[in-house]
């Protein structure tokens, strides 16, 4: 199954940018990633028709520790996260994927994956927390294993 | 009784700010914008930082207008260290930011402003109705995306163009493609002309003392780079002199400064470039503007939407231009050897929201000083005022409709509060 992965995130907010540095480990292995940022829009642009998306990035929570992760799946992406999913601009990520799914039979088709680390601390800054460096290589042993 | 009413989070802007308008029996008692997302500190990360490395920081300051941030810290450096590009990489450099003012007003017009218009609280309720034009907005933004992509070699945060030029040109083909799409979208950016000549521009807000302020485009061009900034009162500052004319003031309730000129808020944008600078349009947008100009109010936030919009059909005839020019040229060298010097540089360019002010000092090849001012910031004093007009007029309204046109005068500034987080909550 022909596979996309988005990285999100601000790599100058510390923890936030780890979606962004996840993706850059994949797409060095060879896996087909596209970084944005923060404007779920370009995932149109960069779009092929892939049946799986999988969508990285940070979140914050009480319920899990720094450096852990979720992965939600499907329908599972919108009901859990709906509005919750905030990025710095106008829409949630998952809004605008739903509006792009409006607007794209095949993307409306594909599955949809959202794997998120838990962050430490979301401020100035480039370096990831050590809760979250710790647990890069299980993370993306995780995405592998979502890839197939 | 003192009544509040708040706006938390402004939907459909770019950031988290919200609205906080306190009438009593007698009417308005206080209006403010509250910026509620943090300080960005940009300039601190970037100080003492080599300067190359504090040119790769800055366009993350917005993964939006990553290019504008990018441009503005280049000229602003290359300014400072004594160096001056050549014409067909200035025309480059034009090129690429216009992809950024396509993409965000695009993105602005249809998706954050139109919904309001027709009566649908986002864009995905839209979608079955107005299908249309929500794929124009994707075209039209994608194409922008595109030169971005193409010129900045990467979709966010460009590292494509540097101190002396580019690190690398598109192939003749990938202009050619440009120009053959760019060619396809401008009856869409007249679509959307005539789309917004169509929309309420609220009398509410009309305010006869609104002052403009826009680059005096260089080479008499309307656009992006100057030296000098033009204001609606007839005076004229070059940009060094920015701090004189563009005070900033620390308000209580925001994280963000207010700006003021001559004591007094003031206007950036689309329409303060549009009240500025029409008589430098030309082509169809020029058509346009001659066709619509009453619609183009300096006296009303609300023309700024319109405004955007004949910028619309004005880059993409631009661009073209561009780049016919480059390709006339071909083949071009991708950049000139800088040598990086101790000096002082300020740039001021027209990002998609308005002025965009970078004041670099380099010193030992290191950043010294950095200061930053953003459109957003210029217009939040202005914004608040308008909010205020219109809170004025509809404080005994019902207060969703108040909220909504409180909220859409906001809107209609297409501010960025904050570009520099995003995160999940669970």
């Amino acid at each position: 199954m022909s596979t996309l992965i988005l990285a999100l995130g601000n790599e100058l907010m510390k923890d936030d940018g780890v979606g962004l540095k996840v993706g850059r480990i994949l797409a060095d292995k060879g896996y087909n990633v596209v970084e944005i940022g923060t404007d779920i829009f370009r995932l149109q642009r960069y779009y092929n028709g892939e049946e799986k998306i999988i969508i990285v990035d940070a979140i914050l929570t009480d319920k899990y520790k720094p450096g852990e992760m979720i992965h939600l799946k499907g329908e599972e992406v919108f009901e859990k996260l709906k509005a919750e999913i905030r990025s710095a601009h106008f829409m949630g990520a998952i809004d605008g994927l739903k509006l792009l799914m409006a607007l794209d039979e095949r993307l409306a088709k594909a599955e949809i994956h959202f794997v998120g680390i838990v962050a430490k601390e979301i401020g100035l800054g480039t370096e990831l927390s050590e809760e979250i460096k710790s647990n890069i290589p299980n993370i993306i042993k995780v995405i592998e294993n979502i890839v197939g | 009784m003192y009544i509040p009413i708040t706006v938390d989070h402004i939907a459909r802007v770019e950031g988290k700010g919200g609205i906080e308008i306190v009438t009593s029996d007698e009417g308005v008692k206080e209006v403010k914008l509250n910026i509620i997302e943090g300080p960005r500190f940009f300039e601190a990360i970037t100080l003492d930082k080599k300067l190359e490395e504090a040119l790769a920081i800055y366009p993350r300051v917005c993964s939006f207008c990553s290019a504008a941030h990018k441009l503005t810290a280049v000229e602003a450096a290359e300014k400072a260290i004594g160096f001056t590009p050549r014409p067909e990489i200035q025309d480059l450099r034009d090129l690429l930011y216009i992809g950024d003012m396509i993409e965000s007003h695009a993105l602005h017009l249809y998706l954050l402003v139109l919904p309001d218009y027709l009566g649908y609280s986002n864009p995905l309720a839209m979608v079955d109705k107005y299908r249309k034009e929500i794929e124009y907005a994707m075209t039209l933004k994608n194409i922008g995306s595109k030169i971005i992509d193409y010129l900045g070699s990467r979709a966010i945060h460009q590292e494509n163009a540097i101190l002396g030029g580019f690190g690398k040109l598109p192939t003749r083909a990938q202009f050619e493609e440009l120009k053959k799409e760019l060619k396809e979208a401008l009856p869409l950016a007249e679509y959307t002309v005539e789309l917004f000549s169509k929309l309420e521009q609220y009398e509410e807000v009309t305010d006869d003392e609104m002052v403009h302020m826009a680059v005096k485009p260089r080479n008499g061009v309307y656009g992006i780079y100057g030296d000098y900034i033009k204001v609606s009162d007839g005076f004229e500052f070059p940009v060094e002199d920015y701090k004189k004319h563009i005070v900033e003031k620390v308000v209580e309730h925001s994280f963000a400064k207010h700006s003021f000129y001559k004591g007094k808020p003031f206007m950036v944008g689309a329409i303060s470039r549009i009240v500025n600078n029409a008589d430098l349009l030309y082509g169809k947008a020029k058509e346009l503007y001659t066709q619509y100009k009453d619609l183009l109010r300096y006296n009303n936030c609300f023309a700024n939407n319109f405004a955007q919009a004949i910028e619309l059909v004005y880059f993409i005839e631009r661009a073209i231009d561009l780049i016919d020019d480059t390709l006339a040229k071909w083949p071009i060298k991708e950049r000139d050897e800088v040598e990086i010097r101790d000096g002082f540089g300020v740039s001021i360019t027209e990002a998609p929201r308005g002025l965009l002010v970078y004041a670099l000092e380099v010193k030992d090849g290191r950043v010294n000083y950095a200061d930053i001012i953003t459109p957003t910031a210029m217009n939040l004093a202005i914004m608040e005022r308008h909010v205020r007009m219109m809170a004025e007029k509809h404080w005994q309204d019902d207060p969703e409709k108040l909220k909504l046109l409180a909220e859409m005068a906001v809107r209609a500034y297409d501010p960025c509060i904050s570009c520099s987080v995003h995160v999940v909550r669970l």
